[in-house]
């Protein structure tokens, strides 16, 4: 009795289908690690947001970014406000982080109650990411 | 019955045709690749997978570290708040106490293992007492991998009312010495942020 065994096609779509299901396999694992990358560069950039909100909590340390503080968005100097983490490059963990503070009038008395928004953005892959947090500032 | 009788037959004697050795060796082979290769990238992932899992808890252990410290350090008494050990630990008073006893303090060891003075040097600890002997007696761990302490780099700095705390973490933080910020697989997670005392 002559018993066929497997064609050269079929060996080849069996071969395919295998190392379809190999690379959709890899490609959980490779989604796993860029989440745990965003999720680390976020946990660091709001870190970030909250230290610049702390700092510029005293108006005084607004009157350091803009004399008179005037409404306006500042870009902030990363190793200034935070020399002992950031690298030559500028960069924390390998990634460069802009930090910037936006100055906004406040529902009232808009002379001595400011809104300030700490702004902590970041590309990767060529996707931007900000982290923003907001807070209210009076002048007393 | 025919097919039983046909299996039988199939036997011994039959002029059916088995393997013959070179296929044997030659399927053997094959398979024997198919096997190293597919094994060898199941190994990887599952390194990779631990790995991963072990950062993750890294970077949560890091985040909710550094949350702890600030929400308590803003309601410490701003007159109470001192970096002490070169800026390895930090000690403040809650608004409304007074007794030295009642003093927080939050440091990292100074040695390789847990059975000396301030403990282990990878670790984070929070504790309260008159002074860092005591504190350690009622120690807790905040959190491990802690690496400042092998990079070099101060945890706590206190400038006016304000502190910046800055927390180095790696998987293995013994390895800097060798390769430094960019160790394969065991990269340095650095965490910064700043504090001010609202009493």
């Amino acid at each position: 009795m002559m018993k066929r065994g497997l064609t050269f096609i079929e060996v080849c779509i069996a071969t395919a289908v295998f190392t379809a299901l190999l690379l959709s396999m890899m490609g959980v694992f490779h989604q796993g690690y860029r989440c745990l990358g965003i999720t680390r560069e976020r946990t660091v950039a709001m870190n970030l947001a909250r230290g610049i909100l702390e700092h510029y909590s005293d108006w005084d340390s607004l009157e350091d970014v803009s004399a008179s503080v005037s409404n306006g968005e500042y870009s902030l100097v990363l190793p200034d406000l935070f020399p002992s983490c950031v690298d030559g490059e500028g960069k924390i963990n390998n990634v460069l982080y802009a930090c910037t503070l936006t100055i906004a009038d406040g529902p009232y008395s808009p002379a001595s109650l400011k809104l300030i928004t700490a702004t902590v953005g970041w590309s990767k892959s060529g996707k931007i990411f900000t982290v923003a947090f907001s807070t209210m500032k009076a002048d007393i | 019955m025919r097919k039983i009788r046909r299996l039988l037959s199939a036997g011994i004697g039959s002029e059916r045709e088995g393997f013959s050795l070179i296929e044997i060796l030659v399927s053997l082979i094959i398979f024997s690749v198919m096997i190293l290769v597919v094994g060898g990238v199941l190994h990887k992932v599952l390194v990779d997978w631990s790995r991963q899992r072990d950062y993750l808890d890294c970077v949560q252990n890091a985040r909710a570290s550094m949350s702890f410290i600030v929400n308590e350090l803003r309601n410490a008494k701003s007159s109470s708040v001192s970096v002490e050990n070169s800026g390895t630990s930090i000690r403040f008073l809650w608004a409304g106490q007074t007794s030295s006893s009642d003093r927080v303090w939050y440091w990292i060891g100074n040695q390789d293992d847990d059975g000396t003075f301030r403990g282990d040097k990878a670790i984070l600890y929070r504790g309260t007492g008159t002074n860092l002997n005591s504190a350690y007696d009622e120690r807790t761990e905040l959190a491990n991998f802690v690496a400042n302490a092998e990079i070099g780099t101060d945890v706590f700095d206190k400038s006016g009312d304000e502190v910046t705390i800055t927390l180095m973490f790696m998987l293995h933080p013994e390895q800097y010495e060798d390769c430094g910020y960019d160790c394969p697989g065991n990269h340095v997670l650095i965490l910064s942020t700043k504090v001010r005392t609202r009493n």
